[in-house]
């Protein structure tokens, strides 16, 4: 058996530095660095906690009866205790016969290419040195680069500073740069072992001599290297290279937003690559002009200065430099203006093209979605005005145009009065003009409530692919394989159906549902004491949960007046009442998955669970048919008409048209049982049962 | 601070109004946007708007900040005396030259930027300001002693006292000047 001496050397690092770290921290109290002691203790005490977390985890035997060894590991003395634990088991090894042993398989280093397998006997005492082994290893790793790293460089970054290396520091420092080097070899060491964790790995000492130089001497470059930079570097660089990279992310990361997902395929099919580049910087200018008030907040700013605990002085004194923060900010925010407002102008003026000129073309075909009765718009600009009227048209009778040009007009006026010469010999000019500021908040506030960016919806989506679609948009609707698209702005929240039903689109953190459950619902503006049950229509599978509401009392009448659903135009997410949903409820459906053949039967309002249950059937057969154990539904609904259920006929008749489309139209067989029939329906249907119709 | 000469602040907005007319045109001109030509003339017109906004005039009191390189734009300007002087004619122009631009959307905020430079060039002629040229002056040198002493000192230190020390420079024993000591006009 191998003398345990990785044990002692990972203790003997993790004691020396935790000592050490405790006496540094002690000495930097007296001469009164708060900041430098807490950050030293910090770096010590919290790989410390979590070393006794790793070593507890793994031994696992906290459930055994050792209330000694669990109360020093709160003391934060783990590792002192297993190490005693250590070498008891290995001078007691050989004393006892162990009561069974393991037999390990490793193959040998190949020789000639030739490597046999080897078998050898592990015991007990052997078997716990190597978890006890492994154990502190794992621990040296944690020390080393949560604690030993961060506590290396911070040192470092004091010695800098006071420019004089003390001894403790300076033994601190050598102690924590042999912690990461020895932890970096134990990661090293781990590595080989698990590459070649088939054979019989034997690292000499050479190697490990080899490992320990390589690592200390790139280990302390790097460390020094980032400590004499950060050292030069003056304070403020850093929150400005923050914002800076913050105001890059968010350009990239919008941008992409617009430019990748299929969900804005025919936007872009539209208006090209413009799009992106106009909702990229506005997404900066939401970023910085949520920061442009802050640094001339005279209140918050001579509060900050005043609340010593806050920061140190040399922080605190960076507050001076706010002007020329919000200098940077104001110029950012007109250079973002200005390529927003371009990317706008070629929107506007290849949308009104679009609309107008393009005949033919799929941008004309996107175009003209929308003039149909059932059709959703894409290209906003609906009136048929050449440009370069209808470019003007469209800017000044559209709230995004008018408020965007008040906007940029009030911030050029404000750049225009700031300049130096006006600012030192008119202020009051400057500073009078510089309270549009208030109009341009307001329009911006206002800029985008019109949702005029359009992207296609997700049940469209699952429909009408628009990269299979998009050569042969002269057929759209025609052909069951790309019916027209529907297109909403951002996000779709109520959906009106006809026959007095409404669909109400949520979405809710967190919120998980089973097929056919329900919810609970209240709407404080109707009423504050009513909540009313009401089935889920959506799939799991979707990124919203929905609710269909067919009016019948003074509730549901109450509720679809809040949500607007009277009013023609589409209604702003702002202006929705606050619902409160409570839920979701298990009923009886979940079941239907668990075989092979199922029967539904609905009557009435009862079908709207299988609403849920058929969208949920339909996106696990896309997802994967073969998992699917449902080989056959058959579906029952009794309604006295379905004029109170069109939107389900929709849906049944678009799973229809999917199923037939997949070769698999006996998957779902459903029968429609309509009670409230007069004679002249009947009449109706014989005359007309020809043709094509299904649900009336 | 005293009285305010809007015409400062009217200069910072016209010059604006022309960089934008010229980027509102440059973009319609570069991609064919409908009316294109239009933008071709606020190309025009705001090159014109800039040369003639970028020589700051004269302020009546205080110093003025010439701006980098404006004396050659300054001699140009001068020359047309009286109509560029005057700020009615600069107010009335500036409104001329932005109607055009206002057809077309790529350029009619700088229309209006310019619309309201010619509003605040009418409000400082109604307050009689007028264009002054910032002339150059001539290099001075700062007289060092209000005149009196000319020459260095004659005779190396120590020196005896001045009644003693007044001889002519030309018979000067000690020192000789290496180089010709001119006595400057002032």
């Amino acid at each position: 058996m191998k003398f345990p001496g990785s044990v002692l050397v990972s203790l003997f690092l993790f004691v020396g530095e935790t000592g050490t770290a405790l006496y540094l921290s002690s000495t930097y109290r007296s001469a009164g660095d708060r900041i430098w002691q807490a950050l030293t203790l910090l770096f010590a005490l919290l790989p410390c906690v979590l070393v006794q977390f790793n070593l507890v985890f793994i031994h696992r035997d906290v459930s055994r009866d050792r209330p000694l060894v669990l109360l020093l590991h709160i003391l934060q003395l783990g590792p002192i205790v297993r190490c005693v634990e250590v070498f008891y088991i290995y001078f007691h090894a050989g004393r006892f016969e162990e009561p069974y042993v393991s037999i390990t398989k490793k193959r040998q280093m190949p020789k000639d290419g030739h490597s046999e397998e080897v078998e050898k006997e592990v015991g007990q005492a052997e078997g716990k040195l190597f978890t006890h082994r492994s154990a502190f290893s794992r621990a040296s790793v944690i020390q080393a680069f949560l604690g030993s790293a961060p506590q290396l460089t911070l040192q470092l970054y004091i010695c800098v500073l006071q420019q004089e290396i003390t001894a403790a520091r300076g033994i601190f420092m050598v102690l924590s740069l042999l912690s990461i080097v020895y932890g970096a070899l134990r990661c090293n060491i781990l590595a080989i072992k698990i590459k070649y964790d088939d054979y019989d790995v034997s690292v000499k000492a050479a190697a490990y001599l080899c490992i320990f130089l390589w690592r200390s001497f790139e280990i302390a470059t790097r460390v020094v290297v980032l400590v004499l930079f950060s050292s030069v570097l003056q304070i403020w660089v850093l929150p400005v290279l923050v914002w800076l990279g913050l105001n890059a992310f968010l350009f990239w990361w919008y941008y992409r937003v617009y430019d990748v997902p299929v969900k804005y395929h025919y936007s872009r099919k539209l208006l090209g690559s413009a799009l992106a580049w106009a909702r990229a910087p506005a997404a900066c200018l939401n970023f910085n002009c949520l920061l442009i008030l802050l640094p001339v907040c005279r209140n918050l700013l001579s509060f900050l200065r005043g609340s010593s605990a806050c920061c140190s002085t040399r922080i605190r004194r960076q507050l001076d430099r706010n002007l020329t923060f919000h200098k940077m900010v104001a110029w950012m925010i007109a250079l973002h203006t200005a390529i927003h407002t371009i990317a706008h102008l070629f929107n506007v003026e290849r949308c009104v093209d679009g609309r107008v000129e393009a005949k033919g073309t799929i941008q004309a075909a996107l175009s003209d979605l929308g003039d149909k009765t059932g059709e959703t718009y894409l290209n906003f600009v609906r009136k048929k005005i050449p440009n370069p009227e209808g470019g003007l048209y469209v800017a000044f009778t559209y709230l995004a145009g008018l408020s965007g040009v008040i906007i940029t007009l009030a911030l050029i006026l404000i750049i225009t009065s700031s300049t130096k010469t006006i600012r030192r010999s008119y202020f009051e000019v400057f500073w009078y003009t510089h309270h549009l500021f208030v109009v341009f908040f307001i329009g911006l506030v206002i800029h985008g409530a019109g949702r005029i960016v359009r992207g296609q919806t997700d049940e469209s989506l699952k429909e009408h692919n628009p990269h299979t679609c998009e050569k042969n948009f002269t057929q759209w609707g025609k052909i069951s394989s790309c019916p027209i698209p529907q297109f909403a702005g951002n996000p779709p929240m109520v959906v009106n159906h006809p026959f007095k039903t409404f669909e109400l689109q949520m979405m809710k953190k967190g919120f998980k549902m089973e097929v056919g459950q329900y919810i609970f619902v209240q709407c404080p503006t109707v009423s504050h004491l009513e909540w009313h049950p009401f089935t889920l229509t959506s799939a799991p599978e979707e990124d919203y949960f929905s609710i269909h509401i067919r009016i019948v009392g003074d509730w549901t009448e109450g509720v679809f007046n809040a949500c607007g659903c009277d009013k023609q135009e589409f209604q702003e997410a702002w202006k929705l009442p606050k619902i409160l949903v409570d839920g979701p409820f298990g009923t009886a459906s979940e079941d239907v998955f668990s075989y092979e053949t199922v029967m539904l039967v609905g009557a009435g309002i009862g079908v709207t669970p299988f609403a849920s249950v058929l969208k949920s059937v339909w996106y696990k057969y896309c997802n994967d048919a073969t998992s699917l154990r449902l080989k056959k539904i058959y579906f029952y609904w009794l309604c006295r008409d379905t004029h109170a259920f069109e939107w389900f006929a929709d849906l049944l008749q678009s799973l229809e048209n999917q199923m037939q489309e997949r070769d698999n139209a006996q998957f779902l067989s459903y029968n429609i049982y309509l009670t409230g029939w007069d004679e002249s329906q009947a009449t109706h249907f014989t005359v007309h049962h020809d043709e094509e119709q299904r649900c009336d | 601070m005293g009285r305010i000469e809007w015409a400062m602040w009217a200069n910072e907005q016209a010059l604006a109004s022309g960089l934008i007319l010229v980027t509102g045109g440059v973009v319609a001109v570069a991609a064919q946007f409908k009316g294109w030509p239009f933008a071709a003339y606020a190309i025009a017109a705001g090159v014109f708007v800039c040369l003639l906004e970028y020589p700051r005039g004269k302020r009546k009191k205080g110093s003025t900040m010439e701006r980098c390189g404006q004396k050659y734009l300054t001699a140009v300007v001068k020359v047309f005396g009286p109509i560029t002087r005057n700020y009615y004619v600069r107010a009335i122009l500036h409104a001329a030259l932005a109607v055009p631009a206002g057809f077309l959307l790529s350029t009619i905020l700088g229309t209006a930027c310019l619309g309201i430079a010619s509003a605040i060039y009418l409000l400082a002629a109604i307050r009689g300001e007028e264009w002054n040229p910032i002339e150059q002056k001539p290099q001075e040198r700062p007289q060092v002693g209000g005149g009196t002493i000319k020459q260095p000192p004659a005779m190396p230190p120590p020196r005896p006292p001045a009644d003693t020390r007044k001889k002519p420079p030309a018979e000067v024993a000690g020192q000789e000047n290496p180089i010709p000591v001119t006595i400057e006009a002032e």
